[in-house]
């Protein structure tokens, strides 16, 4: 089947989503390659740990920076153009980090990979939901859950596997070619697919938005070094948030808003972008936790905890083609309402995991709780977007985008300091361990399991709360509307 | 077998809850397959954390322990952990030694002429095959709960702290 693009002339859609979802794969996989590899560059660099977080906070920011201006650059030039520009200053930095002989390169490297990355994943969200026919834009978003959840399970295994039987330049290695391969798919397969309309760059607005997410996000990126009441994170966050409402204040006054925060007045927009934030704080915050469990009270190695996860991760890539045709053919809500009760009862057994746990559990139960993010977290997304025109897709794509980025900081920050907090409330007086060893190991293994179960418990809270404000979700009208005139006229 | 049952009665629950048409049936076979999920989800959590399906079994072995070749009189040995006297790991023949994590140990004095250890080993295990069968891959059966050691030391022994190595 062929589509049109914007100037009317006819592509292929499979070849033309398939590059935007490898572009979108190499994207994703570097942001989660650096955690495993972060000893071996402290290490390669003589750095601490403080410096080697630059890697994470640096490709945050910058990243941030980039989201809100992708609305203006998407709606402003032809996206061909913008998706190829995007890959190739990704490779640069790619490039820059692999051939990286100190730290200042590799985190430049970083930061030029984050300016193009912070580009390309709204874009893509935009490409994908303007290149589908409405009807259709279930499918769109099940496909680009597959790299959703691929990409985060494969990266810290692969890197694991790299550092152990090759160096850490393989990291970055790996993605060249990749990259090259999907600038080059670009040039045939990518169609110009939104629409442009001249708007002036508000420059005020990129400021406010820049400092205000950037302020956040590097808020709760410091909670886990410095604590919930250092100088550092207050300041940050209480002055992003300040700056944050300052913006959404220009964006309602300006005549050419950065991003159309109005949006938000779409029912179905601000629920579906609700529910995929919480469902990020639970995401990403409980991959973290997990394989700190696996290995340190199971003893699993980096490699065989990033492999215990690997078989969640393909359940997540199986399941969300499928449920992006469930989602065209019923409408969300039902799916949304099922999918988040699969994901707060496959999150609740984490909170009485063991010392001595069944692996085969963990694996099990880990797939079904994803089975279950299949289900709600692109979905929930779809129904966003289905609430929105074309017009304002980009609007939508950065808003939610963004959106999810803060949730999952937040999500990070949260369940890895209330661990934290809970494991050295409880963990016994450093002197027991030369008094007496054995107690000292019981006790700090009970102090680390509370820890766990707390965190757990706190990420199926945040799906519970998620569960609820789904029933929200209305069917989409125009879905309704098809499919009673396709039975009408079957009749 | 309870994994099974688990995502095949997931599978079951998606496929009648969204794809299903409205209907007495739909609902009759979603809260079937629903309540068979919920049922195999708890009876997991409860298997892992609480060995659910289980019992627990002592078996009691004695062994004879040699005396230690670094002594002339006969002298049995231990490592003491930590600077207070509650962890001590006695040696026993060759390099096996008691388990300092499971471990209670208590020590006898006796007129015999020869040092034995008497192992009360509890651990946890599935009586039912059904219950085998049905949890086979918790990797709990024979889990060890406990160890009680007792040792029957004659007199003219010695018992000896030795530096750790």
């Amino acid at each position: 089947m062929s589509y049109t693009d914007v100037h009317g002339s006819q592509y292929r859609l499979v070849p033309f989503v398939i590059t935007i979802l490898i572009g979108s794969f190499s994207d994703m996989l570097n942001q989660t390659v650096l955690g495993v590899a972060q000893p071996t560059l402290m290490k390669y660099f003589s750095i601490g740990a403080s410096d080697i977080q630059w890697l994470t906070t640096g490709f945050l920011l910058a990243s941030a920076l980039m989201i809100p201006i992708t609305v203006w650059l998407t709606n402003r030039f032809n996206t061909k153009r913008l998706f190829i520009a995007s890959q190739i200053m990704f490779l640069l930095g790619t490039l820059a980090c692999f051939y990286a002989d100190n730290f200042s390169i590799l985190l430049l490297g970083r930061i030029i990979q984050a300016l193009g990355s912070g580009v390309a994943a709204p874009l893509s969200m935009t490409m994908l939901f303007s290149a589908f026919p409405p009807e259709k834009q279930g499918q769109a978003m099940g496909l680009l859950g597959i790299v959703f959840g691929l990409a985060p399970a494969i990266g810290p295994t692969f890197s694991g596997w790299a550092i152990d039987a090759l160096n850490w330049r393989a990291i970055f290695g790996i993605v060249i070619p990749i990259s090259i391969l999907t600038i080059l798919a670009s040039f045939i397969f990518i169609k110009d697919v939104a629409e442009q309309h001249n708007s002036k760059l508000d420059f005020i607005s990129v400021i406010l938005s820049t400092l205000g997410f950037g302020g956040i996000l590097y808020g709760f990126s410091v909670v886990g070094n410095k604590g919930w009441t250092s100088i550092d994170f207050i300041a940050a966050v209480v002055a992003g948030l300040f700056l944050t409402i300052l913006f959404i204040l220009r964006q309602l006054r300006i005549e050419n808003p950065l991003m159309d925060v109005r949006i938000f007045k779409e029912h179905n927009f601000t629920v579906g972008t609700i529910i995929g934030s919480i469902v990020m704080i639970a995401m990403i915050g409980f991959e973290i936790v997990l394989p700190m469990y696996l290995q340190i009270v199971l003893g699993l190695s980096a490699i065989q905890a990033g492999l215990s996860l690997l078989a969640g991760a393909l359940t997540m890539a199986f399941t969300s083609p499928i449920a992006g045709i469930a989602l065209d053919k019923f409408g969300g809500k039902r799916l949304i309402i099922f999918g988040m009760a699969i994901v707060t009862l496959g999150t609740i057994p984490f909170g009485f995991l063991t010392s001595h746990s069944s692996i085969v559990y963990i694996i099990v139960l880990y797939a079904v709780r994803n089975f279950g993010m299949a289900l709600a977290l692109m979905p929930s997304g779809s129904v966003a977007f289905s609430a929105l025109t074309p017009k304002v897709f980009a609007d939508g794509s950065a808003l939610n985008n963004v959106a999810r980025q803060v949730a999952a900081s937040i999500g990070t920050a949260i369940l890895v300091s209330v661990f934290s907090n809970t494991t050295s409330a409880l963990s016994p007086a450093k002197q027991l361990l030369k008094i007496d060893p054995m107690s000292y190991k019981k006790e700090i293994f009970n102090a680390l399991l509370s820890g766990y179960h707390v965190a757990f418990l706190l990420a199926s809270l945040a799906t519970m709360i998620a569960f609820f404000i789904s029933f929200q979700v209305r069917n989409n009208r125009q879905k309704e509307e098809l499919k009673h005139d396709s039975s009408s006229t079957n009749h | 077998m309870i994994l099974v049952l688990l995502i095949i009665s997931l599978i079951c629950s998606f496929y009648f809850c969204i794809f299903f048409k409205t209907s007495r049936l739909k609902i009759i076979l979603s809260l079937i397959s629903v309540l068979i999920f919920l049922v195999s989800l708890i009876t997991i959590i409860e298997n892992d954390s609480a060995h659910f399906g289980m019992q627990t079994r002592t078996i009691t072995s004695t062994t004879r322990i040699s005396a230690s070749p670094k002594f002339k009189k006969p002298t049995l040995t231990y490592v003491k952990l930590g600077q207070s006297n509650k962890s001590k790991v006695y040696i026993l023949n060759g390099s096996k030694h008691t388990d300092p994590e499971y471990g209670t140990i208590k020590i006898n004095r006796t007129s015999d002429k020869q040092t034995t250890l008497v192992t009360k080993k509890e651990e946890w295990f599935y009586q039912s095959q059904l219950n085998k069968i049905l949890f086979c891959w918790s990797n709990n059966n024979h889990q060890l709960k406990h160890l009680y050691y007792t040792f029957n030391v004659p007199t003219s022994w010695n018992i000896t702290q030795i530096a750790r190595h």
